[in-house]
């Protein structure tokens, strides 16, 4: 379709130029993390729909707010296989607390989730850089964009892939080169992450 | 599907149009009572804003200090002077010593745990201080399930719905991003923690230049007119290149929330309304910029340099509330909507942009679509593409113009420029709240790209 060409082809190969580019996020900046350094630090890595998503205070830190968001479990890319995934993420954005960092009933999302902490959190890696949101276009194919459009989501994983002598299929070959942001799609996405996810 | 009568109408756009640009304004808006369409700031009467900070280390290495904090503390007393600077606004901090005792957390003593952290943002949620935290190891982030890529927090802690004042916030700095293990410069920390504290002032991200995320073309008259606020830092930071660590976007804005006695006799205020193609129903969301025209005697180019901007619609709620779709969790609260943001029909498309004295072209473009969730640009996140075309202004505004034609407006200081409208381009009809978030993508390309492509 001539719409997504273009929107795909929309913009920067560049965001490497800048010798630490960063990422502001709500109420966060952050440095920008490529889809292979996602695998890598994810504790686990889960495509599913939210269940729930409400917002409490953390039971121990009574002053930090808190969402707790339940998953029903499509595919657990990484980590130990489960139905559902209930998870607490300690959010500080004041539009966070009134829309539950926007996880909403029914969403279909492929997260990257850092270990649980000593208190019960975590959160996406890179925060919106590890949450994908999936969309389907007319035909039911889904793609995942992230927060950032997935822009710069692969900057530097070819390099390390030779570095680290990681064995691609052509397909996730085909996916790690790509420069443009925008929507991936998901069979791709997930083909990609696992064999990342498996040669580390 | 692109028809070809516009495909054709965009392709001659691309054959003029030089460069793009994009936004600023609020990152809280009060709704209702005296508040309603006003940003969230912190009271003028009250300045200057007291801050306090950790008494620990600002960074440290395998449990060998790098940063300690006398120099942290030099360090964020600059970074707040950069702001506080700016000689048009009435905005201006203080140190007021060590973090306060709070709950369980002993004054005087290092902020290093989850439950020393978790007193703190007690006593800042009841407004008892506005404290600034050195995670020097990045340990605290780690116990907050955060992980060490996030350079610092921000967090507004607290806000008055009666006055629509910020009355309590906090800013929380990971250490290791300047303790050696990353290439990150001082400078470049510096640059971004002063961002973070754009937002304790209460502002949001703004775009300018942003074509630089296509061309990676980081010249000096590009950076010069690159907010700090952009939400992405992708260009040598101001101060590394010789320029104001404040620059003329962000200034402007700051000085417009927060206007000190010669702000009146320094800036004046551009203002109209964008429209769709039935020149009556508002658009939100739209970037509107406004730029220097060129001066050809001088060697740089003004009109990437002096640039403002705005996006439509900013004071306009994000979620005026529906009944279609539920809320989180399963319950039907869509109804209410978003508590930020007005509800007046009337700032829907609205738009204001404070600029220095000169003749300016001013021009519409789409909120880059990586401006998404936490780097959002204005009201609307994910942000919109552009309903009709990118544009200029011209006094003749009209749903069939072309798009690169332009006319200029002169501003002079303390005056008001109202009625800047624009109606853009062969829309389609205005979204309703059955519309799906394709469709809001299925518009024009933006210009750049085609042009990139055509060439």
């Amino acid at each position: 379709m001539i719409q997504s060409r273009w929107l795909r082809s929309a913009i920067f190969p560049v965001i490497l130029f800048l010798a630490v580019p960063v990422f502001s996020q709500r109420g966060a900046i952050t440095a920008p993390v490529s889809l292979d350094q996602m695998s890598r630090r994810a504790d686990r890595i889960v495509h599913g729909s939210v269940i729930s998503a409400r917002v409490e205070p953390h039971p121990q830190l009574t002053n930090l707010s808190t969402i707790v968001i339940t998953m029903q479990v499509q595919d657990m890319l990484k980590g130990k296989a489960a139905t559902t995934l209930t998870f607490r993420q300690f959010i500080w954005d004041l539009r966070d607390k009134q829309d539950a960092a926007r996880y909403l009933k029914g969403q279909e999302l492929l997260l990257f989730l850092n270990p649980v902490s000593e208190y019960g959190l975590t959160s996406p890696v890179g925060l919106e850089q590890g949450r994908f949101r999936i969309t389907r276009d007319r035909t039911g194919k889904a793609y995942a964009a992230n927060g950032r459009d997935n822009a710069g989501l692969f900057s530097g994983t070819q390099q390390r892939a030779r570095a680290q002598h990681m064995k691609l299929s052509v397909k996730a070959a085909t996916v790690v080169q790509q420069t443009n942001p925008g929507p991936i799609p998901l069979d791709d996405m997930k083909q990609t992450i696992r064999e990342l996810a498996r040669t580390q | 599907m692109m028809t070809p009568r516009r495909l054709c109408q965009t392709l001659v756009s691309t054959l003029i149009l030089c460069a793009t640009a994009f936004a600023g304004g609020p990152l809280y808006v009060g709704q209702g009572g005296s508040i309603d369409g006003k940003p969230y700031t912190w009271d003028p009467a009250a300045m200057p804003i007291k801050y306090t900070v950790d008494p620990g280390p600002m960074s440290s290495n395998a449990g060998k200090v790098v940063v300690d904090n006398a120099t942290g503390l030099q360090r964020v007393q600059q970074m707040f002077m950069n702001w506080q600077n700016v000689p048009t606004a009435a905005l201006s901090y203080s140190y007021a010593g060590q973090i306060l005792a709070a709950g369980g957390y002993v004054k005087g003593v290092d902020v290093a745990s989850a439950f020393q952290f978790n007193a703190i943002v007690g006593s800042c949620n009841s407004a008892l201080q506005n404290p600034i935290i050195f995670d020097s190891d990045g340990s605290l982030m780690t116990s907050l399930g955060v992980d060490s890529d996030v350079i610092g927090f921000t967090n507004i802690c607290a806000t008055s719905a009666s006055t629509g004042h910020i009355t309590a916030a906090m800013i929380t700095l990971n250490g290791v991003w300047i303790n050696g293990s990353t290439p990150m410069t001082k400078s470049e920390f510096s640059d971004a923690i002063t961002h973070e504290m754009g937002h304790f002032a209460g502002l949001d991200h703004s775009q300018i230049n942003v074509d630089v995320l296509q061309n990676g073309s980081c010249d000096l008259d590009t950076i010069a007119g690159m907010p700090l606020m952009f939400p992405f830092s992708v260009c040598p930071g101001h101060s590394d290149s010789g320029l104001p660590a404040i620059p003329t976007d962000d200034a402007a804005w700051i000085s417009h929330f927060y206007p000190g006695p010669t702000y009146a006799t320094t800036y004046g205020l551009i203002t109209g309304t964008i429209y769709f193609s039935d020149a009556a129903s508002a658009a939100q969301g739209v970037n509107v910029v406004v730029r220097a025209v060129d001066d050809p005697n001088t060697l740089q180019d003004e009109s990437r340099r002096v640039t403002f901007s705005a996006v439509s619609g900013l004071y306009f709620t994000s979620n005026p509330g529906q009944s279609i779709s539920l809320g989180s969790d399963g319950k039907p609260d869509n109804a209410n909507g978003s508590p930020y943001g007005s509800r007046q029909a009337a700032l829907i498309g609205y738009y204001e942009i404070p600029v220095l004295p000169g003749t300016y072209t001013v021009q519409v473009e789409s909120i880059n679509s990586a401006f998404a969730q936490g780097s959002s640009v204005g009201p609307l996140d994910p942000p919109v593409r552009n309903p009709g075309q990118d544009e200029f202004w011209k006094n003749n505004e009209s749903a069939y113009d072309i798009p690169l034609q332009r006319d200029t407006v002169t501003v002079t200081a303390g005056e008001t420029v109202p009625n800047i409208n624009i109606i853009l381009n062969g829309t389609q009809p205005t979204f309703d709240q059955y519309e799906d978030e394709t469709q809001l993508f299925e518009t024009l390309p933006p210009l750049a790209l085609l042009r990139a492509e055509v060439c």
